[in-house]
């Protein structure tokens, strides 16, 4: 049964010959890394802020004393035949306390929710964080097409989904949660929604579809920034605003050679979009949309340095491991580790001075996977309550005090794209 | 953040090679060993800050890539859609001669290896990494490792004997 005896040396020398022509493989230019670096981190943005926004959104909408009635495992209405209007719904907040309500960890009866778009299902789907149950999917469009990033305005109401189809057209689509009524043990029942199709597309580029790194909806629900890179071999990525209510472009720029912009969460009115530039330009700079710009504008010169933040030394604005500035524009979060304990950093973004260091504890081992990340999952408009993840430890911090989160389906929402071969979990 | 680069360059040129190696012995293909390779080198490059001041950044970064070899294998079938579906008619896809390294006899037989024997394989005999550190690496235990590894050995020996035709049939 046995063959021939191998020795371990003579193995080891077949293993050595074997891989004596791939040792010499030649690697590509950092470049190619940074690209692929920077749409890891696209995917991240998307992935995290809007997800644990909605499971705020639905704590809020849980304290805030929904009724509960049995109906269907549908989650948001599939997408209707016309165009929707863009309805921005603050009425639709729970009143006097859009955030604050929302308390981490909930109790464990009382659902987390969120869009789980890191399956190896095609559907995204919405979970209940506090039992790992699939509460329904999000309609697919058609059978040849997928979701491909996901945006939230401030109140955390309104989505627009971009969606991509076999001919590499992206389009855009409108979802509103308008209401969650829950079981009185906490299940949820019904999640409705209104879904409508955007009047806005952007057209593959010789056949290939625009690789959406980030998108950016503003408070009022009436702007949308994608920001894509158009096709290889190029580096610079290209930020496009539409008007959410005609689709109407109103402007197109080209990211200057050799930086990387990212556009913040931060709007400082409805008309201004705030850009990080972290490699080199540690300042975040101000997009005015109002005016008008010829495709291909250089988004360096049409942007101007925001006086109201100051910039960063010790916490790099990058939406990967890196800080969180709220969406207010008021402070910049962000995890370190000293020695062997982490802790939760406070700075004031006008200044950059450092507020306050909260203790999160000793640091646990972070994985080598992405979604073992140390860093702000998700921040209050504020940053008074924000969720922190650390391997996979996460903790809800509310006006300074921590607690340990457990969620049912532990980091998964954090999961990011592991190859370049699997462009759709964001 | 100049001298960052550059190490991270120096890291990169000086090791991309080695982990390139051990992520083909894993997948079987030298095309997905290299865009392997390269998602875990773009993931060292976002935290370099911190990986720099590792003892051993380059143990960082295979744990990575193997990590991420093991799962696209899980991720392949869904992959092949997306192919389809991105029109890569604009770059066809032809294998070319050693590219694929099933058809060296060695790369015949540790594809045939469970991925848990092969897995502590190429750890051991081509990362040169001892039992300790490979059942860290793994996260099982040393005898683990030293069963999946005596059992890998013996099939690879057994293999190896074998004419190439012969294996993986």
């Amino acid at each position: 049964m046995t063959g021939p005896q191998l020795a371990d040396d003579e193995l080891r020398d077949q293993f050595e010959r074997w891989a004596a022509p791939l040792r010499a493989t030649a690697p590509p230019a950092v470049s190619v890394l940074r690209r692929r670096a920077r749409r890891r981190a696209g995917r991240f943005a998307a992935a995290t802020g809007s997800a644990v926004a909605v499971a705020g959104v639905v704590a809020a909408l849980l304290v805030a004393g929904h009724g509960a009635t049995p109906t269907s495992r549908s989650v948001l209405a599939g997408p209707t035949a016309a165009p929707s209007q863009p309805s921005a719904s603050p009425s639709e907040r729970p009143p006097s306390n859009p955030w604050g309500s929302a308390r981490y960890p909930a109790p464990p009866d009382q659902p987390y929710v969120l869009f789980n778009t890191a399956t190896m299902s095609a559907e995204p789907e919405v979970l209940d964080m506090a039992t790992g149950t699939v509460v329904g999917p999000i309609p697919q469009l058609s059978n040849t097409g997928r979701y491909v990033a996901l945006a939230a305005d401030a109140s955390d109401r309104r989505f627009v989904l971009a969606w991509q189809d076999a001919d590499g057209t992206t389009t855009f689509w409108s979802e509103t949660m308008q209401g969650l009524p829950v079981t009185g043990s906490g299940g949820i029942t019904t999640v409705a929604g209104v879904a409508g199709p955007l009047p806005i597309s952007i057209p593959a580029t010789n056949g290939v579809p625009a690789e959406i790194t980030s998108m950016a909806v503003n408070s009022a629900g009436t702007r949308l920034v994608v920001q894509w890179l158009p096709d290889e071999p190029s580096e610079n990525s290209v930020l496009v605003a539409f008007d959410l209510t005609t689709g109407a472009q109103l402007g197109s720029w080209q990211e200057a050679a050799g930086s990387a912009a990212y556009l913040e969460p931060y709007w400082p009115s409805a008309d201004a979009l705030a850009i990080a530039w972290p490699d080199g330009r540690p300042e975040v700079r101000i997009l005015e949309l109002t005016g008008s710009f010829p495709v291909g504008s250089s988004l360096l010169a049409d942007t101007q340095p925001d006086p109201s933040i100051g910039a960063f030394s010790g916490a790099t604005l990058t939406p990967y491991d890196g800080a969180v500035l709220t969406t207010d524009g008021s402070t910049v979060l962000h995890v370190t580790e000293i020695g062997a304990e982490s802790y939760l950093q406070e700075y004031a973004a006008a200044t950059g001075a450092l507020l306050r260091t909260i203790p999160l504890g000793p640091t646990p081992a972070v994985g080598p996977m992405p979604e073992h990340i140390c860093g702000v999952l998700w921040a209050s408009a504020d940053g008074s309550e924000l969720l922190t993840q650390c391997g996979t430890r996460q903790q809800a911090v509310v006006d300074g005090s921590v607690t340990v989160v457990t969620l049912a389906t532990g980091n998964f929402y954090v999961q990011m794209s592991a190859t370049a071969a699997d462009p759709f979990v964001w | 953040m100049a001298r960052s680069a550059a190490d991270f360059g120096e890291f990169y040129l000086a090791s991309y090679g080695r982990t390139v190696a051990v992520v083909a012995a894993i997948v079987g293909s030298r095309h997905e060993a290299e865009d392997i390779a390269q998602e875990a080198y773009a993931r060292a490059l976002s935290r370099w800050p911190r990986l720099r001041d590792y003892d051993l950044p380059d143990a960082w970064v295979r744990r990575v890539a193997v990590r991420i070899a093991i799962d696209s294998g899980r991720r392949r079938q869904r992959w092949q859609a997306v192919r389809e579906r991105l029109a890569l008619a604009r770059h066809p896809d032809v294998l070319e001669p050693g590219d694929d390294l099933r058809y060296s006899p060695l790369g015949a037989a540790l594809l045939d290896l469970p991925l848990g024997q092969r897995h502590v394989v190429v750890l051991h005999y081509l990362a040169d990494l001892p039992v300790e550190v490979i059942a860290r690496e793994c996260g099982v235990p040393a005898g683990t490792v030293k069963t999946r590894l005596a059992a890998g050995r013996r099939r690879l020996e057994q293999l190896l004997s074998q004419q190439p035709e012969e294996i993986g049939k």
